[in-house]
């Protein structure tokens, strides 16, 4: 797989880590309180070791992670969006997994076996988050505002995936081919979420330890 | 010289940050040592990626093996190679009764039991109250090893239930 393809995913994973963690402490049940701070956790965890396999053993992960302009990110539209409500919230985390999982799974044949075993491991991980989204989506699949939720963000979910994959998506969330919301470009959210993100570490000198 | 033998010991003093009951090596993260010219090559797999303890498990290896007069590199590996079957019968030996002891009247320290509840948010990323029927679930689909289900037996709500059905044994019994 291509460096910027693999720089999209970690992007990903990490702003929807970020993304995921503004639940922390004031999430609807306790249980989904520590369900979404420990799957942030977990989805940031990702971001850092595909981040350490693209700048290699002498590279800095962390110059990656926070050193770029928002314009220069490969994430999707999707997981910048500053989503308020529940629904909006599971159903991301729903589509996302579904759109996920297919990515994985492809690059779990990779033909770099550092990137296949890497995509092993992320996607032994990742079943406990489907779980977790199938478990929701189970729930509230009838409720008319979750559906309201899906169908609005299902352009954006589709920009998760390059278009060879993205027939995989249709078929299993059961939702019509539509325009994608495309990777590429970014909604006004990222910005004020990348000044928050990077805040502390623009705020001491290139080079400091911590 | 510093002989391989001497490196996996001196890991073996290492405990897992999380659950300190157990060392780095029974937990089973180390996956290769390598000793040549007085230079250690440690393999070291994480439990999982997300995990925050890697750099704090990697300098105390680093400090091992400098220890033995040697020079270390730890090569952290991500890939698919750990899972809960990797930990060392010591190692389960060492957790099970954990959860064994947790009973009422048992003198389980906190430490013990917080250690247990790691365990059970590692063996689970989302700690849904059905995790433990997850986590079976992930089993019998191979993707996570038979000890995650032990791991998840510490859930605290299954808990509740083994001490409230002891309870009812004891009353019983009166």
């Amino acid at each position: 797989m291509n460096e910027q393809a693999l720089l999209g995913l970690a992007d990903d994973e990490l702003v929807l880590g970020w993304r995921d963690s503004e639940w922390t402490g004031i999430a609807p049940l306790l249980e989904e309180d520590v369900a979404f701070s420990s799957i942030a956790q977990n989805e940031i965890g990702h971001a850092r070791a595909v981040y350490e396999l693209v700048v290699g053993p002498d590279g800095d992960a962390d110059a990656l992670a926070f050193d770029r302009k928002p314009e220069e990110y490969g994430c999707a539209p999707l997981v910048e969006l500053h989503v308020l409500d529940w629904a909006h919230t599971i159903a991301r985390r729903w589509l996302y997994e579904v759109a996920d999982e297919i990515r994985i799974t492809a690059l779990k044949g990779d033909h770099d076996p550092a990137v296949a075993g890497l995509a092993a491991k992320i996607d032994r991980e990742e079943a406990y988050h489907r779980m977790h989204a199938e478990m929701w989506h189970e729930r509230l699949q009838d409720e008319s505002r979750f559906r309201a939720a899906v169908d609005e963000l299902w352009p954006y979910a589709l920009g998760v995936l390059p278009t060879e994959l993205r027939g995989e998506l249709v078929e299993r969330v059961g939702l019509a081919q539509v325009d994608a919301v495309d990777r590429g470009t970014h909604t006004d959210e990222l910005a004020p979420l990348w000044e928050e993100m990077t805040m502390v570490r623009r705020s001491a000198p290139a080079g400091a330890q911590w | 010289m510093v002989a391989e033998a001497q490196v996996w010991k001196a890991l073996e003093q290492i405990p897992d940050p999380e659950i300190p009951v157990v060392s780095l090596v029974e937990l089973g993260v180390i996956r290769s040592i390598d000793v040549r010219n007085g230079h250690v090559r440690i393999e070291f797999t994480p439990t999982f990626l997300g995990c925050p303890a890697l750099e704090v498990m990697k300098r105390a290896m680093e400090e091992k093996v400098a220890g033995l007069g040697a020079e270390p590199q730890v090569e952290v590996i991500s890939d698919d190679s750990w899972s809960t079957d990797r930990i060392t019968p010591a190692g389960r030996e060492k957790l099970v009764p954990t959860a064994a002891r947790r009973r009422p009247g048992s003198r389980t320290s906190s430490a013990r039991r917080r250690a247990a509840r790691f365990a059970t948010a590692r063996a689970a990323a989302s700690r849904s109250s059905s995790s433990r029927r997850s986590s079976q679930a992930l089993c019998e689909r191979g993707i996570v090893g038979a000890q995650a289900v032990d791991l998840c037996a510490f859930d605290g709500e299954h808990d509740a239930v083994g001490e409230r059905a002891d309870a009812r044994r004891a009353h019983a019994v009166r």
